[in-house]
């Protein structure tokens, strides 16, 4: 647990990572706790107390539908930062996986899985995800797959740089000459050495993919109203921009917020775990 | 060179083969997705009758790239018009959108990267690196309403209709696309900037700047003529991967504005589950993509004899 421990104590030593992880730890508080804290029901609708701004009974003030618009940030923090984790984590495993197969292996599977990786770089990266999610159709597994679709092949490629170095270790060959598999090699021995770049890269990139939910959604290809998301929110406070800015400034405030956070924390780790890339 | 446009080639081919699978990768029979659960029987065989959908996957695949090789991207399914013809239109909205911000991002990530890598932490330092934190951690759609509610609702500089294309009127269209702009190319110039400054700092760094002082240059030639020029190369490789992101930004901060660029027409599509036309956008911004990386490469040979050599 040595690591874990650097970790902390190089973060600590600048005010740039206390307030980096802050943020990420707000959010993640809201996340998971922000249901419960909300104040009222983030779907409930009060057509009297439409548009309202925010004052004492409703701090964010209320939507077109009368909604209490800070039960609603809370609630789209859980969902717009659940689907990012979840794409983070499937394009990780997936993406991780394939890259070091590809990285240990080398040869032919290494070929194709670098090439297959490219073809999807090969598209921006945010309209391969509307396009897949379009086809997929509207809804939070639409997007989280697309957005996995779209992540994995960065998380190959730097698994597989990672893994490459290491496949030429002695210790990998003495693993195969007492007979050990491939899957059992890749698992105890490849995979332990290459967490560090598995680390930075998927904290690196949970920011963007949580800045991507939040353009998908803003779309209309998230979940139907009225779930909200914090990209959905924006969406809808947009068309009352003139009487009641409040509805969109407070879900962007709380993307920026996060995504700030997972930025400083990011940097952070990859300071720490990796100063080759600083 | 010619190696260059073979890869080119190839990667437009593979774009090609995997928008194409899209369409097949659609749960349950696309005619019926399509045209939705009020759909009769007779309208759905016969859509699917038009999509060609009876026949195996490889003959439609060969009979698609046949068409897109002439220029036929396949007919809007709600607007009944060729696809080619819907993006056309729109094009140049986009375009002159990404265009304005790419040059925002250039002047603004440049410039500020520069202050601050010649004030390593002095106050100009702090500030750049604040305004790359909070850049890369906005989104841009966001960036746009905040910009949106100050200038056209707050301040009325811009109004919020009356917008026309570059075609009809160069003066009106830059005023309604100047804050879109500026909300995409902030963003990217935040990007920018991290790279400048790294680069600029690691240029400054070495012996021929340090010799090019000692020898009497004074230090705004040496930082401008020397260092400048040698930093700027590896951000020029950026520039191809921030034309990606700015198409894809373009998309979403148009439908703030209620433009009529490509983004309009994407929300739409997916609104009405217009497949041809998402294929044909995808297709069609892939591709600038494409050649846009490819003539940054190609540039980046020019400007370094180095790579020119090589």
């Amino acid at each position: 647990m040595r690591p874990i421990l650097r970790v902390f104590r190089r973060a600590g030593r600048t005010w740039v990572s206390v307030i980096g992880a802050l943020l990420l730890a707000a959010s993640i508080a809201a996340a998971v706790a922000g249901p419960a804290v909300a104040p009222g029901s983030p779907i409930a609708i009060a057509i009297p107390d439409r548009l309202e701004a925010p004052n004492a009974r409703h701090w964010f003030g209320t939507d077109q539908y009368g909604r209490d618009v800070l039960s609603r940030t809370l609630w789209g923090g859980r969902y717009s930062i659940g689907a990012a984790f979840t794409a983070v984590m499937l394009g990780t495993v997936v993406g991780g996986l394939l890259g070091l197969l590809g990285g240990y292996h080398g040869g032919r599977a290494d070929w194709v899985i670098m090439r297959a990786s490219d073809v999807f770089l090969a598209f921006p990266a945010l309209l391969l995800a509307i396009g897949v999610a379009a086809v997929l159709g509207s809804g939070m597994k639409s997007i989280v797959i697309a957005l996995a679709i779209v992540y994995a092949p960065r998380m190959a490629r730097v698994m597989r740089g990672a893994a490459l170095p290491v496949r030429q270790m002695e210790y990998i060959e003495a693993a195969r000459s007492e007979g050990a598999g491939a899957g059992r090699i890749l698992l105890r021995h490849v995979l332990p050495n290459c967490i560090p770049a598995l680390i930075v890269q998927g904290s690196i990139s949970f920011s963007q993919i949580l800045l991507a939910e939040a353009a998908l959604s803003f779309l209309g290809l998230g979940e139907p109203p009225p779930t909200p998301t914090w990209g959905a929110m924006l969406s809808e406070g947009k068309d009352f921009l003139t009487t009641a800015p409040w509805v969109s400034i407070f879900p962007g405030l709380c993307i920026s917020a996060a995504v700030l956070g997972l930025n400083l924390v990011g940097d952070t780790l990859r300071d720490v775990l990796d100063p080759r890339l600083s | 060179m010619v190696k260059r446009l073979a890869a080119l080639v190839a990667v437009l081919a593979a774009i090609s083969v995997v928008t194409f699978a899209l369409l097949a990768f659609i749960p349950g029979d696309p005619a019926s997705v399509m045209l939705g659960p009020d759909a009769t029987r007779e309208s759905i065989a016969e859509l699917h009758q038009a999509l060609g959908l009876d026949r195996p996957v490889p003959v439609r695949f060969a009979i698609w790239l046949g068409g897109v090789l002439r220029g036929n991207l396949g007919s809007s399914i709600f607007a009944h018009r060729p696809v080619s013809a819907m993006i056309g239109e729109r094009l140049s909205t986009t375009l002159t959108l990404c265009a304005l911000a790419l040059l925002i991002a250039v002047v603004l990530g440049v410039s500020s990267g520069v202050l601050g890598a010649v004030r390593q932490d002095g106050a100009a330092d702090q500030l750049v690196r604040l305004f790359q934190l909070v850049g890369l951690s906005v989104p841009d759609f966001w960036l746009a309403i905040l910009l949106l509610l100050l200038f056209s609702v707050e301040l009325r500089w811009v109004p919020l209709v009356g917008y026309k294309t570059i075609g009809e009127s160069f003066w009106t269209a830059i005023r309604f696309l100047a804050l879109p702009a500026l909300a995409l190319g902030v963003v990217q110039a935040a990007n920018l900037a991290r790279m400048t400054r790294a680069y600029m700092l690691e240029v400054l760094r070495n012996d021929y700047v340090r010799t090019a002082r000692a020898k009497g240059l004074a230090g705004r030639r040496v930082t401008y003529h020397h260092a400048l020029r040698n930093a700027l190369l590896p951000v020029i490789t950026v520039l191809g991967i921030q034309v990606g992101a700015l198409l894809s930004g373009a998309v979403v901060v148009e439908t703030v504005f209620g433009l009529p660029g490509i983004g309009q027409l994407v929300v739409s599509a997916i609104f009405t589950r217009d497949y041809p036309l998402i294929q044909g956008i995808i297709l069609y911004t892939a591709a600038i993509y494409a050649v846009t990386n490819v003539a940054v490469d190609l540039s980046y040979g020019l400007l370094d004899p180095r790579v020119r050599a090589e």
